[in-house]
């Protein structure tokens, strides 16, 4: 399965967020989309899942353009996270992620016990066995994070865009969702704002500025000095991780008086 | 899960609708047993031998039609609230958002005063006004693309029914014929005085038709409690789903207004009220929420027929006597801290 957008242009009240973006990801990869706030990440991302049409390029699936495909189509082939906005929803867990369940079903086919066990397992996945009865507004940030992840799981799609899914998330957690991800092996799109995290879990890395593409390809490749610098506005040093290679990023601000 | 409870639970609120619609049919200022009432609706399904021409009239030409179009009016009424309420995410929601209370009122006043003539019959009028005002809030709400979003629409509603609201005032007071004053007063507040058979022929099937049409998008509905894009993301093409409910609700609001005048507190109290009882997934409170609402207002209407003997009150007046006190008992059971 493989996930392309090519020449992308997506503009809201006239203005262009998306500029001419293209990215493309197959089954097993992971492809990070870093860049600051306003750099067009989440409208991206919304284009790769179909809930916004370009007004110019076309994004394709498996090599079929999405907008022609009916939405419970998409929805079975890919599973979009935004980021957080339902926190005062009256659902228990276990109803939140059985929402990931629609677009297997038909008009008024019940749940089945093969929907369940889904369900539990994609609870398991996430950590939040014992949480299934639970309602939403008791979970803190980082447990209804993981509840999203586990609808998306339930979706069993064969491509994954994440926005921003560490958001919330303590140390651990981020590292427990980022590992879960890659370890799905699916075609997979994550919005990080944290460059640590992306050099440190992506094959590849898009780096959006402005809603254009300034750089694409592997982090240690991307992740330069320079870059970061353009990019954020932000003085760094950047040295590889001692164990593993990949770019750390370092700031490199002055503390004191 | 709700899943083992919705059998129990369907059962339980059909039995006590059956009961509600039975005891009803007993209570009015003549006596008739539940005995011979069952005998009245035997005789006219030809299998018995009927009941004395005095309890059948009251049964079947009186009685009966009411209590039964109580029990559509009052089904439609709350699962249009239940449907409004999850498609705009507004707990405030009830069917007469839409404006079609007013243009319904409107279109009854028009009728009233005579300006659209004998030919045009009062359902047609309320009917008939109750389509163009949903179609003003439409016209207004609808942005580029046909994106119909929720609170384009809340503000739509409220503008298209002052409008109508104000022009009925205007129209009433221009008439100044006190008789028509009266009547349109008894007409805008709902009553089910006067049901019929062939009201029942309008309502029913539109009942039927709007709760199939609801109950095959109730994961749908679900669905969008988490908002207009998780739920597309999870497959729900939101757009085509909400334009389908908003049509089928107005379509069935119009059609029960035009028999009952506009009923107010159905449909805002009894969702909330069946989804304290029942939870929130719609294929179980869909159909509960129906039951609920038949049973609810057959009681408020015998109420209302039979409380002020000889005077019968306005049913919307009771239901709101009723409705208040109760709505304001689930707002707090709602806010308490679980």
């Amino acid at each position: 399965m493989t996930i392309e957008a090519r020449d992308v242009d997506w503009s809201a009240a006239g203005r262009l967020i998306v500029d001419g973006v293209g990215c493309r990801v197959e089954t097993g990869r992971l492809l990070g989309v870093i860049g600051p706030n306003g750099s067009g990440k989440s409208s991206l991302l919304r284009c790769l899942a179909g809930l916004r049409t370009p007004d110019d390029g076309v994004v394709l699936v498996q090599g079929e353009a999405i907008g022609t495909l009916r939405r419970r189509e998409v929805a079975r082939r890919l599973a979009f996270l935004d980021q957080e906005a339902d926190g005062e929803l009256e659902l228990t867990v276990r109803e939140v992620v059985l929402l990931g369940r629609t677009p297997h079903k038909r008009l008024f086919e019940r749940d089945d016990a093969r929907d369940r066990a889904i369900v539990a397992e994609a609870l398991a996945a996430t950590d939040l066995a014992e949480f299934g009865e639970r309602a939403w507004p008791t979970l803190s940030g980082g447990e209804r994070q993981r509840a999203r992840i586990a609808r998306a799981l339930a979706q069993q799609p064969s491509i994954l865009l994440l926005d921003e899914p560490t958001n919330h998330l303590d140390l651990a957690h981020q590292l427990q969702v980022l590992r879960l991800v890659r370890g799905l092996g699916l075609a997979t799109v994550a919005a990080l704002h944290d460059l640590n995290l992306a050099a440190m879990f992506c094959d590849e890395l898009l780096v959006l500025c402005g809603g254009r593409a300034v750089a694409a390809g592997p982090a240690a490749e991307v992740l330069t000095r320079q870059l970061v610098e353009d990019v954020y506005g932000v003085a760094c040093a950047i040295v590889p991780h001692p164990r593993t290679g990949r770019p750390v990023v370092t700031l490199d601000e002055p503390i004191g008086p | 899960m709700t899943t083992a409870r919705r059998g129990p639970l369907l059962f339980g609120l059909a039995l006590l609708l059956l009961i509600t619609v039975t005891l009803a049919v007993t209570i009015g200022p003549s006596d008739v047993g539940a005995r011979a009432a069952y005998d009245v609706v035997a005789g006219h399904l030809g299998i018995g031998s009927g009941s004395s021409p005095t309890t059948d009239a009251i049964v079947w030409e009186i009685r009966l039609p009411r209590v039964l179009l109580a029990g559509a009016v009052g089904a439609g009424l709350a699962l249009v609230g239940t449907v409004l309420q999850a498609t705009m995410r507004n707990p405030l929601a009830d069917p007469y958002l839409l404006g079609i209370s007013a243009g319904a009122s409107f279109g009854a006043v028009i009728v009233f005063v005579g300006i659209g003539g004998a030919a045009l019959g009062l359902t047609t009028g309320a009917f008939g006004g109750a389509m163009v005002a949903f179609a003003g809030v439409v016209a207004l709400a609808a942005g580029r693309g046909a994106r119909l979003d929720p609170a384009r629409i809340v503000l739509a509603g409220v503008a298209v029914a002052s409008l109508f609201d104000a022009a009925t005032s205007l129209l009433i007071i221009a008439a100044a014929d006190p008789d028509a004053t009266r009547g349109i007063l008894y007409w805008l507040l709902g009553s089910l005085a006067g049901a019929t058979w062939s009201d029942l022929a309008i309502a029913v099937p539109l009942l039927a038709v709007g709760l199939g049409v609801m109950l095959a998008q109730a994961r749908a509905l679900n669905a969008m409690a988490i908002g207009d894009d998780a739920a597309a993301a999870v497959g729900v093409d939101v757009a085509r789903t909400r334009w389908l409910l908003l049509v089928t609700s107005a379509l069935l609001t119009g059609a029960l207004v035009a028999v009952s005048g506009a009923i107010g507190f159905v449909g805002l109290l009894l969702p909330h009220a069946t989804r304290l009882l029942v939870g929130r997934d719609h294929r179980l409170l869909l159909p509960a929420t129906a039951l609920a609402g038949a049973t609810f207002l057959i009681w408020v209407d015998t109420f209302a027929r039979t409380a002020f003997d000889p005077q019968e009150i306005p049913v919307g007046v009771a239901t709101a006597l009723i409705g208040a006190p109760a709505f304001a008992y689930v707002l707090v059971r709602r806010m308490e801290p679980r």
